[in-house]
C-alpha cells in the first residue's frame, strides 16, 4: 500500500505558504513538513478537514493511492 | 509518500518532547526520587551502624534468640553479620536508586520514557531479588550469630514470612505496571507519529 501525499503540490498551486497553513492547522511547521514529505504514519480527520477547509480542495487533491508496482514514489 | 513501513519514532528520542506538568507535581516526584536516593543510602549504612554498635540484648531480642547461643560475639561476627545485611539490602538501594530516575523523567514530564520505565522495571527487579535474599540473608545470619554457641546449640534456620512474600508481591505488581507502562509507551510512540 502506497499513498502519495500532494500536499506540497496543492500549497504551491493555491501559492499558500507553509507557515501560514500550520498556523491555521496549529501544529508546527515542523510536522507540516513531515506530512508533506510523507514521513508519517498517519493524517488525523482534523487536520486533514483544517487543511481542505484552508485550501478549499478535497482530500483527494491531497492524498493519492499509488499502486505498488507502479515504480513511482 | 507515506511510508506505512517506516519504523516507529520514538517520541524520547525528539528533543523536548514532554507532556505539561503542574509545578507541584513536579515538586512531588522530584521529592520522591530524592526521598528514594536518601533511602537507598540510608538502607545499607543503617544496617552498617546497627551490627557495629547494637547491643547483644538488642539483637537477642530482634532475632528471638536465646542468650546461650550468643556467648561470645566477636568482632568478626559484627562484620559478618553487618556484610550479610548490606547484601541482602543492596538490591533493594539499588532498585531505589533506578525507581528515582523514573520518579526525575516524571517530574520532566516524560511519562513514557524508556530510561523511566526501565527505572521502574529495575526498581521492580531490585525488590524481586531483595525479598529473595531476605531469607537466605536470615539463614546466613543465624548461622553466622550461633557459630560461637556449645555442642549443640548452632542453629540453621529457615524462615519465610508475610514481609518477604508480600515484597515479592508488590515487585511483581510494579514490574507488571513497567510493562504496562511500556506497552503504552509503544501506543504513544505510533500516536506521535499522527499529524
Amino acid at each position: 500500500m502506497a499513498i502519495r501525499i500532494n500536499l506540497a503540490v496543492v500549497l504551491a498551486q493555491r501559492g499558500v505558504k507553509s507557515k501560514d497553513l500550520a498556523e491555521y492547522i496549529g501544529i508546527t511547521e515542523a510536522n507540516l513538513s513531515l506530512l508533506k514529505g510523507g514521513k508519517v504514519k498517519g493524517i488525523r480527520f482534523d487536520t486533514l478537514d483544517a487543511i481542505c477547509r484552508y485550501l478549499n480542495c478535497q482530500p483527494g487533491d491531497i492524498l493519492e493511492h499509488v499502486a505498488a508496482d507502479s515504480g513511482t514514489d | 509518500m507515506i511510508d506505512t513501513k517506516a519504523p516507529p519514532l520514538h517520541t524520547s528520542a525528539l528533543p523536548g518532547f514532554s507532556v505539561p506538568i503542574a509545578a507541584r507535581t513536579a515538586l512531588l516526584f522530584n521529592t520522591a526520587a530524592t526521598s528514594a536516593a536518601g533511602l537507598a543510602a540510608l538502607l545499607p549504612l543503617g544496617s552498617t551502624l546497627y551490627w557495629g554498635f547494637a547491643d547483644e540484648t538488642a539483637i537477642l531480642r530482634q532475632l528471638a534468640l536465646a542468650p546461650e547461643v550468643l556467648d561470645t560475639f566477636g568482632a568478626m561476627q559484627r562484620l559478618l553479620a553487618a556484610l550479610i545485611t548490606v547484601l541482602t539490602v543492596l538490591p533493594l538501594s539499588w532498585g531505589l536508586m533506578r525507581v528515582g530516575v523514573c520518579f526525575r523523567e516524571f517530574a520532566h514530564g516524560r511519562p513514557f520514557a524508556p530510561r523511566g520505565i526501565a527505572g521502574l522495571r529495575d526498581f521492580a527487579l531490585g525488590m524481586a531479588v531483595a525479598a529473595l535474599a531476605k531469607p537466605v540473608g536470615y539463614t546466613l545470619m543465624m548461622l553466622v550469630l550461633t557459630w560461637n554457641a556449645g555442642p549443640g546449640k548452632r542453629q540453621l534456620a529457615l524462615a519465610l514470612n508475610s514481609d518477604a512474600l508480600l515484597m515479592a508481591l508488590f515487585a511483581a505488581t510494579v514490574a507488571a505496571l513497567a510493562w504496562a507502562m511500556e506497552k503504552a509507551a509503544i501506543v504513544a510512540d505510533e500516536n506521535s507519529q499522527f499529524v
